[in-house]
């Protein structure tokens, strides 16, 4: 099933980018996020998260993406282990918990699987799961090399908490982390102790300014798609292979066993 | 109460220097003999300590003091059955470091020896006298979170092979050379044989036992090493909580003979943290933080500088008390057993590359 639901806001700040740099995109399109079904989008170009997208194959006109890889904080993990600044990559320890609404137990395997994958530049070989009720989920992968990798995802947090996250590599010289060394959640830019209360902000994205990180994301990665349209075969095979390591992690928990990855899955 | 008699075996153990500040300062014990392991090991406690002898040999100890009535076992996992006897024959109270031993049989020996002798045998395993700990065994308690579906631990820190060599040594840390799987060219012994602590805290915060444990170990970041320094678990507890437990020597540290200050690489040497999602909520815990930062000497390096809680008031308490009133200590040998056998379940499916049930 595919459940998307149009974002104005979002669209209106992906038209803001691909008018200021001219980009021409390939046809109509439009952005969703969760919700209302695409239906028969007809020539529409319908942008959606790929985590949301429950079927391997989503339609036709429609495109998965991939946003966390447009977040600064990832884009310069990757960049440490790309240029061997940390180098040789050896462990990878990922924790995403989540109310469990807007990004589910599922959603957050699709996203944290996609990391593990494209931060260390190697495929997942193996998958052992252990999870709780749909709601708790503790694995282990192995990646081609040798490398082994955590993924901690919980959709335990009450309604309408933020998500808490955090990754670390590990690697023979040196370790990164999107955390600071010993803390146990995420810093803001902003702290305000006002008369109207205490308010934290956390701005990334000047163009984008007033969309959070994650919504900023979002529409880099649209504008990206309408940027690049020849990779969206690509990105739709991508999108195959990590909801087929998501189910292969549901596979691994039911079965009790460590489950190994044929070929390329997709 | 009348302070406890108390000596301190082989001086070889990670937590040594600890105990030298605990037994010289606790006003419960009477610190009265200490046996080194070897000259160099005499050495370093005699430039630490004054004032309690120092003896080479353990029978000669004991011999010359009677009137000791418990002793620390700072040694070498290799050395506990045999120490263990020892203090046993003479009566003496045994205040254990963290692994007895990893061989079953040698495990249930001691069990049978401590308890014909009919002495306490407490296991040094501090974190249940961790203020943080107690906090989160209490909002668990309490239902602050629910049910638990869900824990993740790291005990996760610098490796103290060059300071303690025998934790590099499969046979003084695993009690024999058995290869982590084939092919594999490491032993067991390394880093899974320091953290006994999540798998304890686990059982003790859910009250459940494991049903199943998975493992599986990273290439070394001490490629000089012959045992794993880098692991990961997960598994099942029989009442459904799922876990995840990564008690890795994943910090570097500078290679000193003796700990001391610049032994880090990593700012932070050591972390015990733990998540606990709920049918309720999650809580997070650190539980050695907050601390205080620096980057002066040696190191000129950006480093943690902990602010540690006195874990062992609470052990020495504990442990004094037991002596004294003839009690059982929480950590005893009969309960840390299933504790011991997780751990080398982990083994186990490192070498088959599956899970391994209960």
């Amino acid at each position: 099933m595919t459940e998307t639901r149009a974002c104005p806001d979002l669209n209106d700040a992906l038209a803001g980018l691909l008018d200021k740099y001219a980009v021409e995109p390939p046809g109509p399109w439009r952005m969703a996020d969760g919700g209302e079904p695409p239906g028969d989008a007809g020539n529409l170009l319908t942008l959606a998260p790929g985590e949301s997208l429950t079927e391997p194959d989503p339609p036709e006109r429609t495109v998965p993406l991939l946003p966390w890889r447009h977040q600064r904080r990832f884009v310069e993990l990757k960049r440490l282990v790309d240029e061997k600044t940390v180098s040789p990559l050896l462990m990878c320890r990922f924790a995403c918990l989540t109310d469990g609404r807007e990004t589910p137990l599922a959603a957050i395997l699709y996203r944290e699987f996609d990391l593990v994958e494209w931060l260390s530049g190697t495929p997942i070989v193996g998958i052992c799961a252990s999870m709780a009720e749909g709601r708790a989920a503790n694995v282990i992968v192995r990646l081609a090399g040798g490398v082994i990798a955590s993924v901690e995802a919980g959709a335990t947090l009450p309604a309408g908490a933020a998500v808490e996250d955090r990754h670390e590599l590990i690697a023979r010289r040196g370790v990164a982390s999107d955390r600071v060394v010993d803390t146990q959640v995420a810093q803001s830019s902003v702290y305000a102790w006002t008369d109207a209360g205490h308010r934290q902000h956390t701005d990334v994205d000047a163009e984008l300014f007033g969309l959070d990180a994650e919504r900023a994301a979002l529409v880099r990665s649209a504008y990206d798609v309408l940027r690049h349209p020849e990779l969206t075969p690509a990105r739709r095979r991508r999108h195959r292979r990590l909801r087929q390591l998501v189910e292969l992690a549901y596979a691994s928990d039911r079965r009790r066993e460590r489950l190994t990855v044929e070929g390329d899955l997709a | 109460m009348k302070p406890l008699k108390i000596a301190m075996l082989s001086l070889t153990h990670g937590h040594t220097r600890k105990y030298f500040q605990t037994l010289a300062s606790s006003p419960k014990l009477d610190w009265v003999a200490a046996c080194a392991q070897d000259e160099a090991v005499r050495g370093r406690f005699e430039r630490a300590v004054q004032g309690v002898p120092c003896y080479r040999d353990e029978e000669e100890m004991f011999d010359r003091h009677p009137e000791i009535e418990a002793a620390v076992l700072a040694s070498a996992n290799s050395e506990h059955l045999r120490q263990v006897e020892a203090c046993a024959r003479r009566g003496v109270h045994v205040l254990s470091m963290k692994i007895p031993t990893f061989d079953l049989a040698e495990y249930d020996r001691m069990i049978e020896v401590v308890e014909a002798a009919g002495v306490v045998c407490q296991i040094e395993l501090e974190l249940h006298y961790n203020p943080v700990v107690r906090r989160v065994k209490r909002l668990v308690a309490e239902g602050a979170v629910g049910r638990i579906l869900s824990m993740q631990a790291t005990n996760i820190t610098l490796s103290p092979v060059w300071a303690f060599p025998w934790q590099g040594s499969p046979e003084q840390s695993y009690g024999s050379r058995v290869p982590l799987s084939d092919g594999d060219a490491r032993f067991r012994g390394g880093a899974l044989c320091d953290h006994p602590h999540v798998f304890d805290l686990i059982r003790w915060l859910t009250g459940s036992d494991f049903e199943s444990v998975y493992a599986d170990v990273a290439p070394n970041m001490r490629t000089d090493l012959e045992v794993e320094d880098l692991l990961l678990v997960n598994g099942r507890m029989a009442d459904g909580c799922t876990f995840l437990l990564d008690p890795s020597w994943s910090r570097l540290e500078e290679r000193l003979p003796e700990p001391g200050p610049g032994w880090e690489v990593f700012p932070k040497r050591m972390e015990v943290n733990l998540a606990i999602g709920g049918e309720r909520g999650t809580l997070v815990a650190d539980c050695f933080g907050p601390n205080v930062y620096h980057n002066g000497a040696p190191n000129d390096r950006y480093t943690v500088q902990y602010t540690y809680f006195d874990e062992w008031i609470g052990l020495v308490d504990e442990f004094v008390d037991c002596v004294r009133v003839g009690r059982t200590p929480q950590i005893n040998l009969r309960w840390h057993r299933r504790t011991i056998e997780a751990m080398n379940a982990c083994y186990r499916s490192i070498a088959a590359g599956q899970p391994i049930a209960f």
